[in-house]
């Protein structure tokens, strides 16, 4: 007897339809990275998958003025490949282009790697810097919520039973903001993040620093923003000893845990380095990027 | 449901077949098929050994079901080879001792077919993230991006 049904439901409303009908007991399939093999290692039981893949509301990147719609079905590969992306939002192009593989990223999508919840989930990091929304659909209506907000913890999230994460909503950089993400991890590819950081900077036409974002993955039980090393920065004149005092900060404020993947001690000793790092190359960055 | 009437085009010839609706598309295309080129490594998207083109573009077939690619086009290895003629690439992995315990070997050769298509002289860092996903044990990989190059080199060649 097969492990699970599938079914693939010809529209959206089918879909959440279907989904409530089926509660605990279903799970929507996707690209399929995480959850089949979650299944076949028994992590994971469900009675029924319903695959997204081909529902066209849910694919795609659209351009809508100062942000971008993403749906949640919407393939890594094709993040970290397209054009407006890469124009408007560099880093979630830069971090898609180093998930998994070359193989997982022609599979795994946007919504999977954000409902899974993993605190490594390299798009996540981006997105938490962007105050990117999540758009999900359900019976009782649809529902936005800030992807920051959405993280509680590991594979943990604020998603309700019968609720299907439809799409993303990013807004777009402002002129003159740079951005980058530096994923550290044991290898270069089908790597887990050992720490992953995204940021972006805005200074004024006198090289202080009006605003900025910094995102720490994998050194939390979710991806967390550096608030204190963001208000530290503001207003700032960057110079070296700057930055190394707002990455000594930012080491300060992750929390990471000890695991095959590296030692706590470890961890804070590359989120101090690479954060000043990242910092660096925002300052030395062409307007471009 | 959990059995499904699917097709597969699989280098080019069709099939139809009955499925299960938690089989991979891996299982199904060694077992049913017989089409044992493609290998079982991990089973779960680490290793490459299963890599097929699926509509063109290299995926691991462990993480596809099977009726996931009802319709679709499958390339595997034994779909490389043209008219009992290899391939240029499986040429120069010979040539450069590209394969050793060729566990990986099918799965390599099919990334590397993918990144030629698209990309007809690529440099060796762009051909170590092409087949970053498909883990060598044997090789170091320095053989098998000799032998990417070289084949890119006769293709272009050939081409002209």
């Amino acid at each position: 007897m097969a492990a699970f049904d599938y079914v693939k439901p010809p529209s959206l409303e089918s879909l959440i339809n279907d989904y409530a009908q089926a509660k605990s007991e279903g799970a929507i399939l996707a690209g399929g990275t995480d959850l089949l093999v979650k299944i076949r290692s028994g992590l994971v039981s469900r009675r029924v998958l319903f695959d997204i893949n081909d529902l066209h509301e849910m694919k795609g990147i659209s351009d809508e003025g100062d942000s971008l719609r993403i749906g949640a079905a919407t393939r890594i590969c094709d993040v970290a490949d397209s054009n407006v992306v890469q124009s408007t939002v560099p880093f979630l192009s830069l971090a898609a282009s180093q998930l998994g593989s070359p193989q997982i990223r022609n599979r795994a999508t946007v919504g999977g790697n954000i409902v899974s919840a993993s605190p490594a989930a390299d798009t996540v990091l981006p997105l938490i810097a962007m105050g990117a929304r999540l758009r999900f659909g359900s019976q009782g209506g649809n529902r936005e919520v800030s992807i920051e907000k959405f993280m509680e913890g590991p594979g943990q999230t604020d998603i309700r039973e019968d609720e299907v994460l439809i799409g993303v909503v990013v807004p777009k950089l402002s002129n003159g903001c740079k951005s980058h993400f530096i994923k550290v991890g044991r290898r270069k590819a089908v790597a887990i993040s050992v720490v992953n950081i995204a940021g972006w900077i805005k200074t004024d036409r006198t090289g202080v620093i009006e605003d900025v974002r910094l995102v720490l993955g994998a050194v939390a039980p979710t991806a967390i923003r550096a608030g204190e090393t963001e208000t530290f920065l503001r207003g700032k004149r960057p110079n070296e000893v700057v930055l190394k005092e707002a990455a000594r900060i930012t080491a300060g404020q992750s929390s990471p845990i000890s695991d095959i993947r590296g030692t706590q001690k470890g961890r804070r000793l590359l989120v101090e380095a690479w954060t000043f790092r990242l910092l660096q190359i925002l300052m030395t960055q062409n307007e471009a990027n | 449901m959990s059995h499904h009437n699917i097709y597969l085009m699989v280098n080019g010839k069709r099939y139809s077949l009955e499925v299960e609706s938690d089989r991979s598309l891996l299982d199904v295309v060694r077992e049913d098929l017989n089409l044992t080129g493609i290998k079982k490594g991990c089973d779960k998207g680490d290793c490459g050994a299963c890599t097929v083109l699926l509509n063109g573009k290299p995926v691991n077939s462990c993480m596809v079901l099977a009726v996931q690619a009802d319709g679709k086009e499958i390339t595997t290895i034994e779909g490389v080879a043209r008219d009992g003629k290899l391939d240029p690439i499986q040429v120069a992995f010979i040539k450069h001792g590209a394969v050793q315990c060729g566990f990986c070997t099918p799965g390599m050769i099919l990334t590397a077919w993918a990144l030629l298509r698209e990309n007809r002289e690529p440099m060796r860092e762009e051909i170590q993230k092409a087949i970053s996903g498909n883990l060598c044990r044997c090789t170091g990989y320095v053989q098998i991006i000799d032998a990417i190059q070289s084949a890119a080199r006769v293709s272009r060649v050939n081409n002209e």
